[in-house]
């Protein structure tokens, strides 16, 4: 049976080790967008951090902004593929101490034994529903190396309200809900092979 | 129509193109709404629905990732030069005022000149005929582009190995593209006439019309429900897992078949803007620009 949560950041270790595959919520407080690049650089810097990342989400994403009175604002927003993160997961969730990744896609190995070790977890936002998704962001707090990475890397700081649905696709059990969706569709596939 | 005037609607198309879906896409979402049965592929369909109505009151993108941006241009008797310079300026127009998310990168010094033009970029495809001119927008995303795939079948191979190498393609992409995707396959004699036909197949005819060709449109009908048996669904969720498949041909070589494989997902943006000496409208959506 699937349960509904809405959370509020920092998320403190007990809500997360509730949280099951399949599990749906909605997530208030602070996330912080990184991708690629921008997990290296944070890693780097951990230790002159202007904010502390410690029971945050780190969101998967590459926003569009615009330039508001003397500040930015969200346009469109949305997780991007996360495999791209998975070599670097392990490390960003053990040095950095974030509750949760959000993304799209599905993580391997590496984020899934981080997520048992450390008690995190990994969930999932619609991809492609980024003008929804921007009513969630109720103001950017920061951004950090826009210079350097340029608007879709930077590292931006956000306040977000009821940001979901997130699907829970990695628990902190390490139960992984895209193993029996791969192991399904692989046995449709060399069905249909045959059968073609 | 001058070329000011030209390059204003070439902003609003590539605005609309962003922000709203063209109406055979909007259908068939809709419908794949009301036919899905999972309860978690549904609840984001249904989430999918309302961002589609939301980006298109307020003007939003449909995605952060507004693509990669295709012209296809019949030029209807302006000039390459005219109509290149026309599409170039309104795309950094429409970078800075939708906004678009600036996706266009020199590989060679790794720069993002921040308004979505750089070499060879924005893509323009001249197109024969056209009495007058018609500018098919289309904006590709990344997500669903790294899934794109190519292989080259012996001559010999026939609709069953085609048919294997769309399936094993779209296992792999799995909840990758997106999906519920369209599909877009081509078929011909070499590489790159088998990826362009490809691309074409999935951008440029609409949802639900079916290939002239009898043989061919009875592939699509069979391939769409094979493909669908996949059973990937909404990020993987299960249920529907491609919204319609294209195919598109061109003779092939006796000793060689190429399949090129591309994928839309599910918000396939589109928009046709056509101009008829100093009137203007975006046909792919209805509307009509007034000067």
């Amino acid at each position: 049976m699937t349960k509904e949560y809405r959370l509020k950041t920092p998320l403190k270790k007990d809500e997360i080790i509730r949280l099951n595959v399949g599990d749906v919520l909605y997530v208030s407080g602070e996330v912080f967008t990184s991708r690629d690049r921008t997990q290296s650089l944070i890693l780097k810097s951990r230790d002159k951090l202007p904010i502390s990342l410690q029971g945050l989400i780190e969101f998967h994403a590459g926003p569009i902004v615009r330039s508001k009175n003397s500040g930015w604002e969200v346009v469109s927003i949305g997780p991007t593929t996360s495999f791209r993160m998975e070599n670097s997961e392990y490390d960003f969730i053990r040095e950095m101490r974030v509750a949760g990744v959000i993304g799209k896609g599905g993580m391997g190995s590496k984020t899934r034994n981080a997520c048992k070790e450390f008690k995190a977890f990994y969930g999932i936002l619609p991809g492609g529903a980024a003008a929804f998704l921007s009513k969630k962001i109720e103001r950017i707090l920061g951004v950090y190396w826009l210079e350097e990475l340029g608007v879709p890397e930077a590292m931006w700081h956000l306040k977000v309200q009821d940001l979901g649905p997130i699907i829970v696709a990695i628990d902190s059990l390490g139960n992984d809900i895209y193993d029996s969706l791969r192991e399904r569709v692989s046995g449709n596939l060399s069905r249909l092979l045959q059968e073609v | 129509m001058d070329a000011l005037k030209l390059r204003k609607h070439i902003v609003e198309t590539i605005r609309v193109c962003e922000t709203s879906l063209p109406n055979d896409v909007k259908n068939a979402l809709r419908r794949a709404y009301e036919e899905e049965s999972r309860e978690l592929s549904k609840k984001i369909l249904g989430i999918l629905r309302e961002n589609m109505e939301i980006a298109e009151k307020e003007r939003r993108p449909i995605c952060q990732d507004t693509g990669t941006l295709t012209f296809y241009v019949k030029r209807g008797g302006w000039s390459e030069e005219e109509l290149r310079k026309a599409v170039n300026e309104a795309v950094k127009e429409a970078s800075g005022e939708i906004p678009l998310r600036p996706n266009a990168i020199d590989f060679a010094s790794g720069r993002n000149p921040g308004n979505n033009t750089g070499r060879l970029i924005p893509w323009i495809v001249w197109e024969p005929g056209g009495e007058s001119l018609e500018i098919t927008v289309v904006a590709k995303g990344g997500g669903s582009e790294v899934v794109s795939s190519l292989k080259v079948l012996p001559a010999t191979a026939g609709r069953k190995e085609i048919f294997q190498t769309v399936l094993e393609s779209v296992a792999q992409a799995g909840a990758r593209p997106c999906p519920p995707i369209i599909l877009g396959v081509g078929i011909g004699p070499s590489s790159e006439i088998a990826l362009d036909l490809a691309k074409r197949a999935v951008y440029l005819r609409p949802l639900g019309i079916r290939h002239e060709n009898k043989v061919i449109a009875q592939m699509e009908e069979d391939l769409l429900k094979t493909v669908n048996m996949l059973d990937i669904g909404v990020h993987g969720f299960g249920g529907i897992t491609a919204l319609d498949i294209h195919i598109e041909y061109a003779s092939i070589h006796p000793s060689s078949m190429a399949v090129g494989v591309v994928a839309s997902c599910w918000a396939l943006r589109r928009a046709i803007l056509k101009v008829h000496g100093n009137s203007a409208s975006i046909i792919s959506h209805s509307i009509s620009l007034t000067s």
